[in-house]
């Protein structure tokens, strides 16, 4: 492989803006801090205590609620005496069965398949990562995580349950079910997995676990 | 490096013979590959470009697409509603009409903004981007760098609708007493969507400082 690492001067570290490509010398962040790109704005380091440890808490516990918040009815609706409840799955079979498969398909993706897979990816990585270990996938599923990020839109759906409720008020009656208060706990750990997650961080600490 | 010094000459990984891992952002040195040889980041293996690949071509692409999308999402049916065996099929905009005349302005005004507003300026928010890059506008390179971080963070958000459709369809499931099911447009808007988000992706922000520095301006 014809790459070589830039040399490191001490104390700072060289880094290349990641939005303009700005090369700066940047210090070591500690506690809280942000480094922010002093041309572009683009925010370039953030250091958060027990940044790891948290984002392990956090997707371990969105795991846990991904089950319920699943399976469990959401909202239930009661027009003239009829019933029904609504599921995060059963929203996505009525695409399929109603003839929309596509539009299945990106419902399901973005609001099932991607927000588990990032959340698993995130929880299995720095998993090994804590016990020291170094499994062969572990970068490629990281850059996985990455990418799949932009697509897990839990925080969307969850406005989008607000504008249901919302709309149907008038027409009938809406009951929130268990499923919801699952669905809210799902989210919140999902975002805040993403948001104490400290993504330098990790790469330092896979290349410092895989090389060694 | 002065504050001063770095805004005469800006000194970018690129011009000091560096480049920066796409993905885990690893900063190494940048060797020109032999010809069409792809390189991987040492630390991460994802390929390692000076600029994203393709970047122009690919964003224009995707934008094109997504604006074709977006005339028979907004021109056919999304949703048809049956109530008390009468059904009524409508777009985008008459459910937004909808939801005024029922006197849910706050709710109009979410989905107004989601599905009608936010598609639009997105996609005139790249076109604007790319046609800078190409002719060197001389607009602030700082300002359209916010709004390419603006455009890739609302991305997301003109989901809501389609999420809405699929909650409701199956909510409003009653037989004979009402049925809400999804239109066609829906699979329109859906792609436009999702067709948006990649060509945001796809484009590289560093075009915009290069092609500002090579002009000695901002």
């Amino acid at each position: 492989m014809n790459t070589i690492e830039a040399k490191e001067p001490q104390g700072n570290d060289p880094v290349a803006c990641p939005q303009c490509d700005l090369l700066m010398a940047f210090p070591r962040l500690a506690g809280s801090q942000r480094g922010f790109c002093s041309r572009c704005g683009a925010v370039i380091r953030e250091a958060g205590t027990d940044s790891m440890d948290r984002a392990l808490a956090l997707s371990a516990a969105a795991l846990i609620l991904f089950i319920p918040a699943n399976f469990l009815p959401i909202l239930s609706l009661n027009i003239l005496g009829q019933a029904s409840d609504v599921t995060m799955i059963g929203a996505v079979k009525v695409l399929f069965s109603g003839g929309f498969p596509l539009v299945g398909l990106m419902v399901v993706f973005c609001s099932i398949l991607a927000p588990l897979a990032t959340t698993g990816l995130l929880f299995i990585g720095l998993a090994f990562l804590r016990a020291g270990r170094c499994p062969g996938f572990l970068p490629d599923g990281f850059r996985l995580y990455q990418h799949l990020d932009s697509w897990a839109m839990l925080e969307v759906y969850m406005i989008a349950l607000l504008v249901s409720i919302i709309k149907l008020l008038d027409m009938a009656r809406v009951e929130l079910g268990v499923g919801l208060f699952c669905f809210i706990g799902l989210m919140l750990a999902h975002i805040g997995s993403k948001a104490v997650l400290d993504r330098t961080a990790v790469w330092e600490k896979i290349e410092a676990v895989c090389t060694r | 490096m002065g504050e001063n010094r770095s805004r005469m000459h800006p000194i970018t990984a690129k011009t000091a013979g560096l480049v920066l891992c796409h993905d885990c952002r690893k900063l190494l040195r940048w060797i020109s590959p032999p010809k069409r040889e792809a390189r991987y980041c040492p630390r991460c293996g994802a390929p390692i470009h000076q600029r994203k690949y393709g970047s122009i071509g690919r964003t224009w692409a995707l934008t094109l697409a997504a604006g074709i999308f977006l005339v028979p999402a907004n021109l056919y049916p999304i949703m048809t509603v049956v109530y008390m065996g009468e059904g009524d099929a409508s777009t985008i905009i008459d459910g937004v009409l909808l939801l005024i005349q029922h006197g849910m302005i706050p709710i109009a005004l979410i989905i107004f903004t989601a599905s009608i507003v936010v598609p639009f300026l997105k996609i005139t928010g790249i076109v604007v981007l790319l046609l800078s890059v190409h002719f060197r506008w001389r607009l602030d390179a700082r300002q359209r760098t916010h709004l390419h971080r603006m455009v890739k963070w609302i991305g997301r958000w003109s989901m809501l609708d389609i999420f809405v459709i699929a909650i409701l369809a199956k909510l409003v499931e009653l037989g004979r007493i009402a049925t809400i099911e999804g239109g066609i447009a829906a699979v329109y808007f859906g792609l436009a969507v999702m067709l948006t988000m990649l060509a945001a992706e796809a484009f590289d922000e560093r075009l915009i400082w290069d092609a500002a520095d090579r002009k000695g301006d901002r």
